[in-house]
């Protein structure tokens, strides 16, 4: 089966429809908006108004919660890791400079920092498996099952080898899929989280995504093949 | 590539991603689509990013923990009011001035301030504005040493009134008692009874202002008995 036969079968809708959704389409009216009322959320916050502390707490959690997560794999080591950057992220409120980036992007570079920090304090203690070590046993089951299963437990296997092909990344190639695939920021955003150059988000980010597809290739192939 | 696929593998492999992020400008991404459906390589290549990048997106994005918010709130939300709020600074001050000896200290000189206010014969409900004012000061004070005065005076003419009441008791006291004859030990005796058992003796015999105390005293110690049988 070739390229053109797949085009023919099941013509690429990243083209038009991926595009559109990545493409910065949103309303740069509203994120004006939202930048401004962020601002004086933080003012608030720092002149002691807790409601408004309350309500970073409330809208970023969830975010910062998910990017923990997705980077260690681990529920409970994600847990700590959020609410320490939560609280780092209190103690430090007042260096955040609204000029320099959208709040969610300084909070996001703090959080990283942490994952990073604590990526570095770990590596000693468990063994981590190189990409390019060809010994790795990958969790992925790369031949489809016999039995046909159904469409919910098919669905948290993938889920579950996704997850574990990307804590099989190394960092830097991890944190930039996560923040663009999973996250949802655009290059520019990355670069400024990460403190790199565009250029190098847009390798990292490419590299990060063909070593996952690799690994998840045989997964997705079958089912693209006709699973549930 | 050929003339009519001026994209070669490397390249497609270096772009592959911004063209999915729909970053390519419209000549490259035209390039792309024609090298993706003629190179076997990177065709499914492409296929395959595009199902990675849908499997990621596709994760689910979970609940936060229970009780999450709630322990990062208890570990902030205090820290940041008692930098910028006066509520938990006057509360911590309440908490030092309500300890026993600084309470009492207050109490005294508040006591000490109403008394001084007393005998100033200031009262502050019906302290003016005005009052306040310097050149109202003389007035207030000459107002003052003109009553204390007053009653000074009134108490000096009350002294000598029941002085004089007094004086003629005795005298008529003196004249009940020259008749009777005296035995030597009674007048060896100081005109004026000190012993504090006899002065009892005496307010019973003749009840004045204190009696009345005495008689309540006299009822709480009595023995209870008799009540006591009658209810139990
Ligand atoms: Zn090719």
């Amino acid at each position: 089966m070739n390229a053109a036969t797949i085009a023919a079968r099941r013509p690429l809708p990243v083209w038009d429809g991926k595009a559109a959704r990545l493409g910065g389409s949103l309303a740069t009216a509203g994120k004006v908006a939202e930048k401004v009322e962020e601002r004086q959320l933080v003012q608030r916050c720092l002149g002691g108004d807790a409601r408004a502390w309350e309500e970073i707490v409330r809208r970023h959690s969830p975010r910062l919660y998910h990017l923990c997560l997705r980077f260690t794999g681990n529920a409970a080591e994600a847990e700590d890791l959020a609410q320490d950057a939560m609280l780092r992220i209190y103690r430090a409120l007042a260096s955040y400079d609204p000029g320099q980036g959208a709040l969610v992007t300084w909070m996001t570079a703090l959080t990283r920092n942490l994952l990073i920090d604590h990526y570095r304090r770990s590596r000693n203690q468990r063994r981590t498996d190189s990409l390019d070590d060809p010994g790795a046993a990958l969790p992925i089951p790369a031949e489809p099952q016999r039995r046909q299963p159904d469409a919910g437990v098919w669905r948290r296997e993938l889920h579950e080898a996704v997850q574990a092909a990307l804590v099989r990344l190394s960092p830097e190639l991890r944190e930039a899929v996560i923040l663009r695939d999973l996250e949802d920021f655009d290059y520019k955003e990355i670069a400024a989280v990460l403190h790199i150059p565009e250029g190098t988000v847009k390798s990292r980010i490419n590299r990060g995504r063909i070593e996952l597809a690799r690994w998840l290739a045989p997964r997705l192939r079958h089912s693209m093949g006709g699973t549930p | 590539m050929t003339w009519l696929d001026p994209m070669d593998c490397p390249r497609f492999e270096d772009l592959a991603s911004e063209f999915l992020d729909g970053r390519l400008d419209e000549t490259t991404a035209a390039a792309m689509r024609l090298h993706a459906r003629q190179c076997a390589a990177c065709g499914p290549l492409l296929e395959a990013l595009h199902g990675t990048m849908e499997a990621l997106a596709a994760l689910p994005a979970p609940a936060l923990p229970s009780g999450f918010e709630t322990e990062v709130l208890a570990h902030t939300s205090g820290e940041r009011r008692n930098a910028a709020g006066w509520g938990p600074t006057l509360q911590g001050l309440g908490r030092i001035l309500w300890q026993p000896r600084l309470a009492m200290g207050i109490a005294v000189a508040w006591f000490g301030f109403t008394l001084l206010l007393n005998v100033t014969g200031i009262r502050l409900r019906r302290l003016h504005p005005g009052d306040l004012a310097p050149a109202h000061w003389p007035q207030i004070v000459s107002r003052t040493l003109h009553r204390t005065y007053a009653r000074g005076v009134r108490f000096y003419y009350d002294l000598r009134v029941v002085y004089e009441i007094q004086a003629a008791l005795h005298a008529i006291h003196r004249q009940t008692q020259a008749a009777p004859a005296h035995t030597p030990g009674q007048s060896a005796r100081p005109p004026y009874n000190w012993n504090p058992s006899s002065r009892t003796l005496a307010h019973q015999r003749h009840p004045g202002p204190g009696a009345g105390l005495h008689l309540r005293w006299a009822w709480m110690s009595r023995p209870k008995t008799c009540s006591l049988g009658r209810w139990v």
